[in-house]
């Protein structure tokens, strides 16, 4: 059967009846909601799909924790924040190293990356009968002793959560101790429907602990901070390089090959300019409200997307010597990304693809 | 069904709840629910596999009153081409096995471009249920797959005999004198050729073993197997840890491999990776023999890592080449020297740089 065949054969509307037949009464009216074909109707009104609801049992979903959403996504990257798991080992564990992120650490003077660590207390059963408490202080002391970090964090999964422990207590006191930024999250795997409830929390906590606490103005003219973007694979570090191209000076990013320092001062940047909106919105908002800071929603996907997004920043700052740069950038960077289309174009022309 | 810490806490009783929906007819005729109480907070991914193990005869097992001339093999946490490999072995020595859990053909399946949703490969449930009649079981790996071997022998009397993995000359020669005398078999000439191969190769290669300083990270069943092994050649497995709770028993049993060795040994049960290096930053070592996360402390110290164990996320072969038996003894030397001579060559001064070597 040809490509053509299957796309005739198979109409959208005629997909989702087949899919949603499958299911039982139940679950199928549950569904149905959640599979929408994208028609803008008439009156340029675009369906609405559902989300951010249970995962319904007996579907197979995709779907991280609460845990995942604060530790692996939002504060995964950083690379001078101790980071650690107070739980059993496996949530330490499976979020270490998983999600590519990268990052440069001869960026900082003093060259901290804890990344490559995994710090976790490691709960035994002992602790989830007589409490973690005490083994969570051990865990930071240590840290301490070890590394000398700037700051660290402190993460509670789904047993913490249930027999009690107070990790933001211990931070408290520990922070009291050793002088240093110390901040936990209740993050407990089992909170909200996915992993979406954990970056909500990383981001209260990141915009309660960190951001504000440095006052700096660093030199620049047009200053942005880069929220979610998490350079998986290094994509942050491209963007950084056309960023300094155009003469756009990035103050922080959100958290992508990110640093402490970054975070506590990104109050005094110009404009944040928003990637993943899921992820981080949050702190975009709370910075608006707090700190009158604009934000915008950009895309850097594709070179045309990336084009389109710095004519989005240089229009907001409306310098005519910005723009023009940005102009001189993107002329003189496509012709490379053209070449590169036409290569391959011919080979993927008229081919018909799904996406997940 | 696995359980979770957050189920575990909650206190979820398991076959109450399974016993329930049979009762309530939930579950249909010819269909089954297993459960394995795995709780991150006890022991470590072993336990959970060990405990797995053990359910599929807690929940299957049962014996007809005869025993048939069938032997169990529990291969332990095995890649699934060592699982194929072990009963390769045996099937050469004529010998009809059931082997549990089975992940040869499942997790190294081939891509056929047809959508089947249960692979071809795996024990199957009537299997699960014969493993009680057989006429005695050998299990590979005292952690793993102990406690299945044990529960099959109170629940359905079948004798058990519990090894190291079959790793290595001698690891292999029990493996399958055990075979031998259990089934009361030969062992063929086509088992024996293989087994000379790899004594060749030990001894041709011998030179580069010598002295070479071992540090390794690993599963408690792997590191004991892997230990008589090296030393076996004449290597020195001087640092050694594992993230899994095995026991005062297991680190006896794990100091007695190295106490003749000629250097001083550093072992911590349960210890982890930081500490290793730690260790290795104090005095190096030639090689490290672990999972992938050790290709951090191999970059930050320059030492040759050979990947072996779980997990291995950034290299293939190890679903399709065995590193068990006396075939995967050899590919195991193998890797050894061209690990190591990988590393001569890269060193090596346009002066001493040798072709044949």
């Amino acid at each position: 059967m040809s490509v053509e065949d299957i796309t005739e054969e198979l109409s959208p509307e005629k997909v989702v009846s087949e899919l949603i037949a499958k299911y039982p009464t139940k679950v199928a009216r549950k569904r149905a909601k959640q599979i929408v074909i994208n028609k803008v109707g008439g009156d340029c009104e675009v369906p609405e799909i559902q989300s951010n609801v249970r995962t319904t049992p007996g579907l197979i979903g995709q779907r991280g924790c609460c845990y995942a959403g604060c530790k692996g996504v939002v504060l995964g990257p950083t690379r001078d924040i101790v980071n650690i798991t107070h739980g059993p080992i496996g949530c330490g564990f499976y979020s270490w190293l998983t999600r590519r992120n990268q990052t440069d650490a001869d960026q900082s003077p003093d060259g901290h990356n804890f990344m490559t660590y995994c710090f976790s207390t490691d709960m035994q059963d002992e602790q989830i009968i007589f409490g973690g408490e005490k083994k969570l202080k051990q865990a930071i002391q240590e840290a301490y002793d070890l590394f000398k970090p700037k700051a660290i964090g402190v993460f509670a999964t789904c047993p913490v959560g249930l027999i009690g422990d107070d990790v933001h207590s211990v931070c408290r006191e520990m922070k009291e101790k050793l002088g240093i930024n110390i901040f936990g999250f209740s993050c407990e795997g089992y909170k909200g429907v996915s992993q979406s409830a954990g970056h909500h929390i990383a981001n209260n906590g990141v915009f309660t602990h960190v951001v504000g606490t440095d006052d700096t103005v660093r030199e620049g003219e047009f200053k942005i901070n880069l929220l979610g973007e998490y350079n998986i694979g290094g994509d942050a570090f491209e963007l950084e390089r056309i960023f300094e191209k155009c003469g756009i000076t990035l103050v922080s990013t959100f958290s992508g090959n990110s640093t402490v320092e970054g975070f506590a001062n990104a109050h005094t940047a110009d404009l944040n300019i928003i990637m993943c909106h899921r992820s981080i919105n949050y702190v975009a908002e709370m910075m608006e409200k707090k700190y009158g800071l604009p934000w915008i929603k950009v895309n850097f996907i594709s070179a045309a997307g990336t084009a389109k997004s710095l004519r989005k920043i240089a229009a907001y700052f409306g310098d005519q010597k910005l723009t023009d740069r940005v102009e001189a950038v993107i002329a003189e960077e496509m012709p490379a990304v053209e070449k590169a289309c036409a290569e391959i174009a011919p080979a993927l022309r008229a081919k018909k693809l799904c996406c997940l | 069904m696995h359980t979770t810490c957050l189920s575990e806490t909650i206190g979820d009783d398991i076959p109450q709840i399974i016993n329930k929906a049979k009762a309530d007819g939930k579950i249909p005729p010819g269909r089954y629910v297993i459960h394995a109480n795995t709780p991150s907070y006890v022991g470590s991914h072993v336990t959970g596999f060990s405990n797995m193990t053990k359910a599929m005869v807690d929940y299957f097992a049962e014996s007809n009153g005869h025993k048939n001339k069938v032997i169990n093999l529990i291969p332990g946490y095995s890649e699934p081409s060592d699982m194929e490999e072990i009963r390769r072995i045996a099937s050469l020595m004529g010998i009809k096995t059931i082997m549990f859990p089975d992940t040869s053909g499942v997790l190294n399946g081939p891509l056929t471009g047809k959508f089947k949703m249960y692979p071809e490969g795996g024990v199957t449930i009537p299997e699960l249920k014969q493993a009680g009649s057989s006429m005695g079981t050998v299990a590979m790996g005292r952690l793993a797959s102990g406690p299945a071997a044990r529960a099959l022998d109170a629940k359905c009397k079948v004798h058990c005999e519990i090894l190291d993995l079959p790793m290595g000359l001698h690891g292999t020669d029990m493996f399958v004198d055990m075979l031998r005398r259990m089934a009361g078999v030969n062992v063929p000439d086509s088992l024996t050729l293989e087994r000379g191969q790899m004594v060749d190769v030990i001894s041709d290669m011998h030179q580069y073993f010598y002295g070479k300083k071992v540090a390794i990270a690993g599963d408690p069943d792997q590191l004991l197997a892997l230990a008589k092994f090296l030393v076996s050649i004449d290597m020195y497995p001087v640092y050694m840890v594992s993230g899994t709770p095995a026991g005062k028993k297991f680190e006896a049993s794990l100091r007695e491999v190295v106490k003749d060795l000629p250097h001083e040994v550093k072992i911590k049960i349960p210890g982890d990776m930081f500490l290793l290096h730690q260790w290795i930053k104090n005095e190096p070592v030639d090689l490290l023999i672990g999972n992938t996360y050790l290709k951090y402390i191999a970059k930050d110290e320059d030492i040759p890592l050979l990947r072996y164990g779980f997990p291995i996320f950034d290299r293939v072969g190890h679903s399709y080449f065995p590193t068990m038996g006396y075939k995967g003894g050899i590919r195991l030397l193998e890797k050894i020297t061209d690990t190591l001579l990988d590393r001569k060559d890269r060193d090596a001064t346009d002066i001493n740089m040798e072709l044949v070597m």
